[in-house]
């Protein structure tokens, strides 16, 4: 613990404490509105991007052993076809059951280079089990080189505290991860971004039990 | 528009939210932004993502204030884009001040860094500022949650830069005696 990550902590107190330091939020005084162009800026993501297969499995021991804090327990993977082009796999460990899935829209892009990319990774998370889970802040991409994978990159990213973090049952969550092209490459491939999951009840003795899923996309 | 229904419009996917949010908290937002990186431009980017993020959270989420939502996401989004900076030493607004005050608080001591002990060392800043007088805990959190500099926090407290100063030491010290007591660092 230093003191960034004290000043990272404070994010999470009390909403009570947050508004009461700032008494002009109980008056309903208007924000100087900002220009429309700004407002423009905001892109409504929309899925049109490259199809993303998601393979979601619990336990794998392909996964380095930097990100294997699980407590053991192997979960059985269920393939289900969605249908279309997607193909969800789901993990179910006991009565925890998640799909994952990530996907790489390309409506929103950034110039690197001279070329225009996409610019974020997009995740969604769908806890379709009966217990509420938490996933950690942390990404792990890798990218696929024969026939095992490869660490490239890690995604740290703060801006969900542990309550939002947190899936109820039958909640869904989409999150976008910003792709740093000025650290790594992302050259065309095969990738997988893992994510570490764990129950969010702290009175169950499986509390601290850690299930790493992934899921693999297309990076074109 | 009250919160309640800018959250409905959240739900019903109706873009009119993002503006709505934007006029209602878009200063509020800006603020804690541009305290944490330092540039106006930074600061409207970092706000404008959160506008977003808020986009893709709502729902499933349904928060019943959207200050506190808002600010904690602004916040977050904040501080990122400052070690972003940081590395290349640009910006920062007054939180490398902050941040060397809050070190203070943990000085030469250890504290374990997992989850749990973050859940448990939230519970006890969470107790100590529920056991201060509002003014205190208000000087507290415009510091180090809103990292405004000392003369805003005077400006706004109607006191002394000097007292807002001692003030400050002495909550840091308070804090850090709790945290002792505690065990949350040894």
């Amino acid at each position: 613990m230093n003191e960034e990550l004290l000043f990272e902590l404070l994010s999470d107190i009390d909403d009570a404490f947050i508004l009461e330091a700032r008494e002009e939020l109980a008056v309903d005084t208007s924000a100087a509105k900002p220009s429309a162009s700004k407002i423009r800026r905001i892109v409504i993501p929309v899925v049109i991007g490259i199809a993303a297969l998601a393979i979601a499995f619990f336990g794998g021991k392909a996964i380095k052993t930097a990100l294997d804090r699980r407590s053991g327990d192997q979960g059985k993977i269920i393939n289900h076809s969605s249908g279309g082009t997607i193909t969800h796999d789901v993990v179910s460990a006991e009565d925890a059951k998640i799909v994952y899935t990530v996907s790489v829209p390309t409506d929103r892009k950034v110039e690197v280079n001279g070329s225009f990319r996409p610019a974020f990774l997009r995740i969604r998370l769908d806890n379709i089990g009966d217990i509420p889970l938490l996933y950690e802040n942390y990404f792990y991409l890798q990218h696929q080189e024969g026939e095992g994978w490869v660490d490239d990159f890690t995604f740290g990213d703060n801006t969900y505290s542990e309550k939002d973090r947190t899936l109820a049952p039958i909640d869904s969550i989409t999150r976008h991860l910003e792709i740093p092209y000025d650290s790594i490459d992302l050259p065309a491939g095969k990738y997988r971004l893992l994510i570490t999951i764990r129950r969010d009840d702290p009175s169950s003795s499986d509390a601290e039990k850690e299930y790493v899923v992934a899921a693999e996309f297309d990076y074109e | 528009m009250e919160d309640a229904a800018i959250v409905q419009l959240f739900w019903d996917r109706d873009e009119q939210a993002l503006s709505a949010v934007a006029e209602k908290y878009g200063r509020f937002c800006t603020s804690i932004a541009r305290n944490i990186v330092g540039s106006t431009e930074d600061a409207e980017e970092c706000v404008n993502d959160a506008y977003l993020a808020t986009w893709n959270s709502i729902p499933p989420k349904k928060p019943d204030i959207l200050a506190p939502f808002l600010g904690r996401i602004t916040r977050n989004l904040a501080i990122n884009r400052y070690k972003l900076n940081h590395a290349d030493k640009r910006g920062g607004g007054d939180l490398p001040l902050v941040l060397d005050e809050l070190s203070e608080v943990i000085a030469g001591k250890e504290a374990a860094d997992s989850e749990l002990f973050r859940k448990e060392l939230l519970l006890a800043i969470n107790g100590f500022l529920a056991s201060l007088p509002s003014e205190k805990r208000k000087i507290f959190v415009c510091r180090y949650f809103y990292a405004d500099s000392i003369r805003d926090i005077a400006s706004r407290m109607k006191m002394s830069e000097n007292n807002v100063s001692v003030t400050l030491n002495r909550l840091k010290t308070a804090l850090r005696e709790k945290l002792l007591e505690g065990g949350h660092l040894s």
